[in-house]
C-alpha cells in the first residue's frame, strides 16, 4: 500500500474505534502492522540510493583508471588497481564485524566490492597489453566475485554475476568453444536464491532474482545448445517457455501482480513470440541442412545436453500441464500446449512439403491464443487481457498481410472469410442477447 | 563453528580476490624480466574499450604459418608456434606444432581461422594500451607507419616459454610515447 493510503488509513482508526467497529487491540496492531509498513519503504529508499551509490563510484573509478595514466610506473598502477578493491575488502570485514545487515550497506557495498574486482584485472590487463578476450576476463571477474553474493548475503552481486556468466558462455561458443560449464556455474547462485525466496517468495529480492534466472535460463540456452541436430530448438524452446509458464503458475500461482510473476510472464512472452516466428518458413526450411557447428567448434559430448533436454523440457512440461489443468486451471492450456505443438511441427516438417502443414499449425495456434485470450478478458471483463488479445490477433493478421511468402487470393479469401466468421458471431450474439432482454 | 566456517570462507575469498590480480602481474613481470625479446613487423588494421581505456589495434603481416601435412588444425585450438628471426631482425612464425618444443624459443597461441594450407594464428598481443589523450594521435601514427608503402612500425614483445607480453610500440626505431614527444603534430588531424 502506497504511504498515502497508509496515513488515509492510520487516520481513520480512531474513528473506527469510536464507533465501535474495532476494539482498542486491534487498533493497535493494525497501527503496528501498517507503522512498519510505512518504515520499510523508507528501507527501501535507502536500499535504492546505496545501491546507486556503490555501483556510481565503482563505475566511477573503473572509468578514471580507464583513463591510462601513462606517466605513472608500474609500480604505482600496481597499487592504484589493487586499492579500491582491498579498500572494499576493508569495508566489508568492517560490515561483518560491526554486524551492519541493512540491504542498503549489503547491496550497495557488495555492487561497489564486485566492480572494484573488475577495476583490479581491468587495471593489470591494462598495464601488461593483454589481448582482447572479453570472455576470459568476465569469467575471472564472476568467479572471483562470485563469494561476496555469499559473504554479503547480496542479491545484486548475484544478477551481476548471472549476466557475467551469460556474457562469457556467449563468447566462448561464437569463438569455437563450448560453454557447457555454464551450467554448474550458475547452479552456484542457487543456494543464494533459496535463501532470499524461504519466506515470501513475492518480496522484491526473490522477484528479482527469479526474473534474472529466467533472463538467464533462457538466453544461455540457446547459447549452449550444441545444435547439432538442426531445429532441435523448436522442441526445446517451446518446452522451456511452457515450463517457465506452467512452473510458474503451480508454485509462486497467487503472485498479486505481473512484477512479482517472472516466470509466468517471461514463459507467456517467450512463447507468444516463439509462436509468432514459426509462422514463418524460415525456421522450417532451415531444419535438415543448417549445420551451425562442424570442426574443431563440433563438440559431440555437448549435444547429448540437446537431446536430453529435447527428451525432458516437453516431459516436464506435460507433468505440470496435467497438474495445473487438475487444479482447474484450465487457461494453461493456450501456454501448456507449445511442446506439444512444436514436436508435432517438428514431425510435419520433417515429411516432404511438411514445412506448409507446420505454418498452418502456427498460424492457427497463434490466432486460437489471441481469441482465447479476448474470451477470457471480455468474460473476467479485464481490459488488460482484451487487450492483450486485441495486440496477438492484431500481430498476427498484419504480418500475414504483408507476409511474401502466401499468394494474394489465398491470402485475401482467408481474410474476407474469417472477417465474415466474426461478423456472423456478432450478429448470433446481438441476437441472444435482443432476445434475453 | 558456523562463524568459523564463514570466517574461513571469507579470508579465502579476499586472498583469492588479491592473488589472482598479483599472480597476472607476477607472471608478466617475470617474462618482461626474463623473456627473450622478439619484433613484429606490424600491418594495417576508433578503437575503444569501456573497461580498459584506449588502445591502438594491432594487426600483423606474418601471422599465418602452414600446417604441417598429416595433421587437421581448426578455428579456437591452442597451439605452439616456433619463432626464428629474418634478415632484418623481425620474428617470423617458423613452424606449427601440437606439442611445446623443447629449446626453441615458441609462442603458445590459438587459432584464428584456418585458409586451405594456411593456419592463421591469432597473436596474443593485438592491443597496445594507451592515455585517452595519445591514443587517437598514437592511432594515426601507426596507421601511417603501416601501410604497405610505408611500413615503420613494429611491437617488441618478450617471451618466455611461450608466453608473451607486449612490452612496446615503436615507430621510427622510438618508443612511441618518445616518438609522439618528439612529432608532436603527428598523426592529428
Amino acid at each position: 500500500m502506497s504511504p498515502k493510503y497508509v496515513r488515509w488509513f492510520l487516520g481513520e482508526l480512531p474513528s473506527l474505534l469510536e464507533s465501535g467497529v474495532i476494539d482498542g487491540a486491534t487498533a493497535e496492531r493494525l497501527r503496528r502492522h501498517y507503522g512498519t509498513a510505512a518504515g520499510k519503504s523508507r528501507n527501501w529508499a535507502l536500499t535504492v540510493f546505496g545501491i546507486l551509490g556503490g555501483t556510481l563510484v565503482g563505475l566511477g573509478l573503473i572509468l578514471l583508471l580507464a583513463h591510462n595514466w601513462a606517466d605513472l610506473s608500474r609500480a604505482a598502477r600496481t597499487a592504484l588497481a589493487f586499492a579500491p578493491l582491498v579498500a572494499a575488502q576493508l569495508l566489508a570485514l568492517w560490515v561483518f564485524r560491526a554486524g551492519r545487515e541493512s540491504a542498503a550497506w549489503r547491496e550497495g557495498l557488495g555492487l561497489f566490492w564486485t566492480l572494484a574486482v573488475g577495476a583490479a584485472i581491468a587495471l593489470v590487463a591494462q598495464t601488461y597489453h593483454i589481448p582482447s578476450d572479453a570472455g576470459r576476463f568476465a569469467l575471472t571477474w564472476m568467479l572471483l566475485a562470485l563469494p561476496i553474493v555469499y559473504l554479503l548475503n547480496a542479491t545484486g552481486p548475484a544478477l551481476v554475476y548471472l549476466a557475467g556468466l551469460a556474457f562469457w558462455a556467449g563468447d566462448v561458443q561464437s569463438n569455437g568453444g563450448q560453454a557447457l560449464p555454464f551450467w554448474p556455474l550458475a547452479a552456484l547462485i542457487l543456494p543464494h536464491v533459496v535463501s532470499a525466496a524461504r519466506g515470501n517468495p513475492y518480496a522484491a529480492r526473490p522477484a528479482l532474482l527469479f526474473w534474472g534466472l529466467a533472463v538467464a535460463l533462457s538466453v544461455a540456452l540457446g547459447i549452449t545448445l550444441e545444435k547439432i541436430l538442426p531445429g532441435l530448438w523448436i522442441i526445446v524452446y517451446g518446452a522451456l517457455f511452457a515450463v517457465l509458464y506452467l512452473a510458474g503458475e503451480f508454485w509462486f500461482g497467487e503472485a498479486p501482480s505481473v512484477w512479482q510473476k517472472p516466470f509466468q510472464t517471461f514463459g507467456a512472452v517467450g512463447g507468444v513470440a516463439l509462436a509468432f516466428l514459426l509462422t514463418y518458413d524460415w525456421p522450417w526450411q532451415e531444419i535438415g541442412w543448417h549445420y551451425l557447428r562442424h570442426g574443431a567448434a563440433y563438440h559431440g559430448f555437448a549435444a547429448t545436453l540437446d537431446y536430453a533436454l529435447a527428451a525432458l523440457l516437453p516431459v516436464a512440461a506435460i507433468v505440470l500441464l496435467v497438474g495445473s489443468v487438475r487444479r482447474g486451471k484450465s487457461h494453461a492450456l493456450f501456454i501448456g500446449a507449445l511442446p506439444i505443438l512444436a514436436v508435432l511441427g517438428y514431425a510435419l516438417a520433417a515429411q516432404p512439403r511438411g514445412e506448409n502443414a507446420a505454418i498452418a499449425l502456427f498460424n492457427l495456434y497463434v490466432f486460437v491464443v489471441g481469441l482465447g485470450l479476448l474470451v477470457r478478458g471480455f468474460r473476467a471483463r479485464r481490459s488488460g487481457t482484451v487487450n492483450l488479445g486485441l495486440v496477438v490477433v492484431f500481430a498476427l493478421i498484419l504480418l500475414r498481410f504483408f507476409d511474401e511468402d502466401l499468394g494474394f487470393v489465398f491470402r485475401g479469401v482467408v481474410f474476407v472469410l474469417l472477417g465474415l466468421a466474426f461478423l456472423v458471431v456478432n450478429l448470433v450474439l446481438a441476437r441472444k442477447k435482443g432476445a434475453a432482454q | 563453528m558456523k562463524t568459523h566456517l564463514l570466517l574461513g570462507l571469507f579470508g579465502l575469498a579476499l586472498v583469492a580476490q588479491l592473488a589472482v590480480p598479483a599472480a597476472m602481474i607476477l607472471k608478466r613481470e617475470r617474462v618482461l624480466a626474463h623473456g627473450q625479446a622478439f619484433k613484429f613487423r606490424t600491418a594495417p588494421v576508433d578503437p575503444y574499450d569501456a573497461f580498459r581505456g584506449r588502445y591502438v589495434a594491432l594487426g600483423f603481416d606474418g601471422n599465418s604459418v602452414a600446417a604441417p601435412p598429416g595433421h587437421e588444425f581448426a578455428r579456437g585450438q591452442t597451439v605452439h608456434v616456433r619463432l626464428e628471426e629474418d634478415a632484418e631482425g623481425f620474428a617470423k612464425l617458423a613452424e606449427l606444432r601440437r606439442d611445446r618444443p623443447d629449446a626453441a624459443p615458441y609462442l603458445t597461441t590459438k587459432i584464428q581461422y584456418v585458409g586451405g594450407n594456411q593456419v592463421h594464428l591469432r597473436l596474443p598481443f593485438d592491443r597496445f594500451y594507451m592515455d585517452e589523450n595519445e591514443a587517437p594521435a598514437a592511432e594515426g601514427i601507426y596507421r601511417q607507419n603501416s601501410v604497405r608503402s610505408n611500413r615503420n612500425a613494429y611491437v617488441q614483445v618478450r617471451i618466455d616459454k611461450g608466453f608473451a607480453v607486449l612490452e612496446d610500440l615503436y615507430v621510427d626505431g622510438q618508443p612511441i610515447r618518445t616518438y609522439l614527444a618528439d612529432h608532436p603534430q603527428a598523426g592529428r588531424r
